[in-house]
């Protein structure tokens, strides 16, 4: 036990430590200020912005930034789902695969392009190697650009700078960011034991029969591997994802996945601090995610070590719940990584979630539903601070204070977009569509457990898609139409709705005219505001979900500790 | 300096405000605002409302909407509970509500008093002095204070120098100095009572329009527009009134869902899951 305790501890502890370095590395890339790497890069940038005809690379405006946003995503998704269609004529793809349906390529397509990359095929058996690194990896770094931008636009609109230009955030974040750490990080993997070849299958010899022979799927898996948990991405290249002895072979790899899936949302935190000037605000805010998370994987590590007590019962001792875990992962490994999964929105597994507990049903739920525990890349820090604006106006009411943030006041507009953004699109894009699939449970729903954990899966399904999580709570059976369209809804519309009100939020707020703090101003670097916003978050973040968790997770946590069912 | 003295009650600077009977006025008004063409004004708690009228229904008959697995005594009972909670809630909305405009109400009365009856020395063109009600002056008019009276609308001085006690309108209990030919110390306000010495004043406002005018009918409230703090807090309760009922109206589903996994056990008993009323925060 102790030693699963550590093993969590540690990793915990290196995230944090190296925030503070990657977030000023980023900020100084997007300050434009001197980085290390800029010998090799600046010739490759300025070779990027020549070849694409980028000649004037003007500041943008919220509506301009969302449009370069929307359209080159656009382009993107097209570029993608062409390459799907025409996979049987294309190179690189030894296994001889025919295009998929539409209606399945389509939903990879979406949920690829908005950073969700959420699966309803298995790798292996449906994507040819060259959809695999020219669409999906492609849209890996793309979409985690695109997430990064975003973010820092806001940030500058925030703190009262022009928001810059698309194109060039967008460049930059992949030459300076992703791409370098991939780089290095691929070598490690392949190092560890990752394969990384375009030669087809393996065919070899089973173990117990040498007549018999098998064929292991292997294919370019190490440079997929790291922007998978980089980019906040999750799509594996096998279908069981970071579980396969491929994608995660050993400890270290793990630790590293582990590592990279909350680098950038916790840095960009950071990277806030040292735009605003005011690092003790950052480390603050930081503190609230931080808290919840850190609570979150006691309460699902508590309940993989404690493991079933049905299957106790039959044990007649207490053991850990290794259902659907890799062995060499354990509990702690298996608990941590799903917690991490869910709250960075990279939604990468190396343990099935339908199997955990339902500590950890709750715990993965929870995540999705708040979309802050350090949230997705780049909109995770933006959601954040919008949660930040909402408590500040809140508060600033109730104490009689004018609501202003960093000496900008909150207006009508900003409340809109805020309270919208993050109050209404998420539970109409999770709970109307599992509305609709629960209304026909038997013509769309597929659920394979039916009762406490159905709800559970099918909501896990349409709140992986909304927040663009992308893990799934198997078990469901969602390659069909049906599955394919409405997450696709749900997929659009939790990303590019919140993306335009943060553009236009962080539009509005760097057009206003700062007025100097004063003895009145509410502070909003104190300890004291910082629980103010945490209160916030959960009362009008978690609420709304309540009774969907009561209903699912909390209610089969009843029914497992009374042994019914 | 001049001190303030005597006791506190006695040295008010704005006229006193009547407040006799608020409470009781403020109950009664409570109830009268129950109409549901007042209420449906503030949408937030139109939908407690809207919930108060339903649960009271199935207070009297829990089968109305489905039948219903519990014991028929405890349901009733639950749902009555929850039909005096959100009945309290509304009502206690419109008792504060009342109470507030009530006070307005008493200050705008108490504002007004202090306008009518006031007699103003209108100088004729012949430079003889005609007393007249001060509801009756025009702009334009030219009015002779002398010390101790009020200052019977907004106006202009134009000649003579002379202490005004302006606290009625800025609190301020030290007296200004008003004397024509400059532009904050020239004007005087309606109400305000002169000090020492005698002014003539050029009247600029007609009756109605002037200073106090529009104080009383900004409390009142009849005219009131909502700050943009007003504004922007019902923007944020209207979003959340929707999440609710986006939440509520489809938890009907989830609970079948995730009791059609009890009647299978034939144990209805143990399963009472209870609507949840998820409380707006506000």
């Amino acid at each position: 036990m102790l030693q699963g305790w550590i093993q969590i501890a540690l990793t915990l502890m290196i995230v944090v430590a190296i925030t503070p370095f990657f977030g000023q590395y980023m900020a100084r890339v997007f300050m434009g200020q001197r980085t290390f790497l800029d010998p090799v890069l600046n010739p490759l940038d300025r070779a990027i912005f020549l070849l694409s005809g980028m000649r004037s690379r003007e500041e943008m405006t919220g509506w301009q930034y969302s449009r370069a946003v929307l359209y080159s995503n656009l382009a993107m998704l097209m570029f993608i789902y062409l390459i799907f269609m025409l996979q049987g004529v294309l190179p690189f793809n030894p296994t001889g695969l025919r295009a998929p349906s539409w209606d399945l390529a389509l939903h990879t397509a979406i949920s690829f392009v908005t950073n969700t990359n959420q699966q309803h095929y298995s790798g292996e058996t449906t994507y040819s190697y060259f959809s695999q690194f020219a669409a999906l990896g492609f849209m890996m770094f793309t979409s985690a650009a695109t997430g990064i931008a975003v973010a820092i636009a806001f940030i500058r609109g925030l703190t009262g700078r022009p928001l810059g230009n698309f194109y060039v955030d967008l460049t930059q974040a992949i030459t300076r960011i992703l791409l370098p750490i991939s780089m290095v990080a691929a070598l490690v993997f392949i190092a560890a034991g990752m394969p990384e070849t375009l030669s087809g299958p393996a065919i070899v010899p089973t173990l117990d029969n040498p007549a018999v022979s098998q064929a292991i799927a292997r294919g370019p898996v190490a440079h997929f591997e790291i922007i998978k948990e980089l980019g906040e991405n999750g799509g594996g290249f096998f279908g069981i994802n970071s579980a396969h002895p491929f994608e995660n072979p050993n400890g270290l790899t793990n630790l590293i996945e582990l590592v990279a899936i909350l680098s950038i949302p916790t840095s960009l935190i950071i990277t806030y601090g040292i735009f605003a000037n005011n690092l003790k605000q950052a480390w603050l805010v930081y503190s609230i995610p931080l808290a919840i998370l850190v609570g979150f994987i006691v309460i699902a590590a508590i309940g993989e070590y404690q493991g079933n007590p049905a299957v106790n019962a039959l044990l007649g001792s207490e053991a850990p719940n290794l259902e659907g875990k890799e062995v060499r992962f354990g509990w702690a490994q298996s608990a941590l990584f799903a917690v991490f999964t869910t709250a960075s929105m990279c939604g990468a597994v190396n343990s099935l979630h339908d199997s955990l507990m339902p500590n950890g049903g709750f715990v993965t739920l929870s995540n999705m539903f708040l979309q802050i525990v350090f949230g997705g890349q780049g909109t995770g820090t933006a959601y954040l601070f919008a949660y930040l604006i909402l408590a500040v106006f809140v508060t600033g009411l109730m104490v009689g204070r004018t609501p202003e943030f960093l000496g900008r006041k909150i207006e009508k507009q900003e409340v809109v977009l805020a309270s919208f953004l993050i109050l209404l699109v998420h539970p109409i894009a999770i709970l109307i569509p599992a509305a609709i699939t629960l209304t026909f449970p038997e013509q769309l729903a597929g659920i394979s457990n039916p009762g406490f954990h159905g709800l559970s899966q099918v909501i896990y399904e349409y709140a992986s898609a909304a927040a663009n999580n992308g893990s799934g709570l198997e078990g469901l059976g969602d390659a069909t139409l049906w599955w394919n369209l409405s997450t696709s809804f749900s997929l659009l519309a939790g990303r590019y709705i919140p993306i335009v009100a943060l553009l236009l939020l962080a539009d509005n707020m760097s057009r206003k005219q700062p007025v100097p703090a004063t003895a009145g101003t509410l502070r909003t670097d104190t300890g004291l505001f910082t629980g103010v916003t945490a209160g916030v978050i959960l009362i009008l973040g978690a609420l709304t979900f309540f009774p969907v968790l009561a209903l699912g997770p909390v209610a089969e946590a009843f029914q497992i500790a009374k042994g019914i069912g | 300096m001049r001190l303030p003295s005597g006791r506190r009650d006695d040295r008010r600077h704005t006229p006193k405000v009547n407040r006799k009977g608020l409470y009781q006025q403020a109950i009664r008004a409570s109830f009268v605002k129950l109409n549901p063409q007042v209420v449906v004004r503030n949408p937030v708690m139109f939908v407690v409302w809207l919930g108060t009228i339903v649960t009271l229904l199935v207070t009297l008959d829990p089968n109305l909407f489905g039948t219903v697995q519990a014991d028929i005594g405890q349901q009733r009972l639950l749902n009555g509970i929850i039909t005096f909670i959100l009945f309290f809630t509304v009502l206690f909305a419109n008792f504060a509500e009342a109470i507030a405009e009530g006070r307005g109400k008493a200050q705008a009365d108490a504002l007004r008093s202090t306008r009518s009856d006031m007699i103003a020395r209108k100088l004729l063109p012949d430079s003889k002095i005609q007393e007249i009600n001060s509801t009756e002056l025009r702009r334009g008019d030219q009015v002779k204070v002398i010390a101790g009276d009020m200052i019977p609308a907004d106006g202009e001085v134009i000649q003579g120098i002379g202490s005004v006690d302006e606290s009625a309108i800025t609190g301020e209990s030290a007296p200004v100095l008003k004397q024509p030919g400059t532009d904050i110390a020239s004007s005087v306000t309606g109400g305000t009572r002169l000090l020492s010495d005698e002014l003539i004043v050029r009247i600029t406002s007609d009756p109605g329009q002037g200073f106090i005018d529009r104080m009383i009918s900004l409390v009142e409230g009849a005219k009131r527009t909502k700050t943009p703090n007003e504004i922007a807090l019902t923007v944020l309760l209207a979003v959340l009134t929707q999440v609710f009922l986006i939440v509520v109206a489809r938890l009907l589903l989830y609970l079948d869902t995730s009791l059609a996994f009890w009647t299978v056990l034939e144990e209805p008993q143990q399963a009472t899951v209870y609507v949840l009323e998820p409380a707006s925060p506000f």
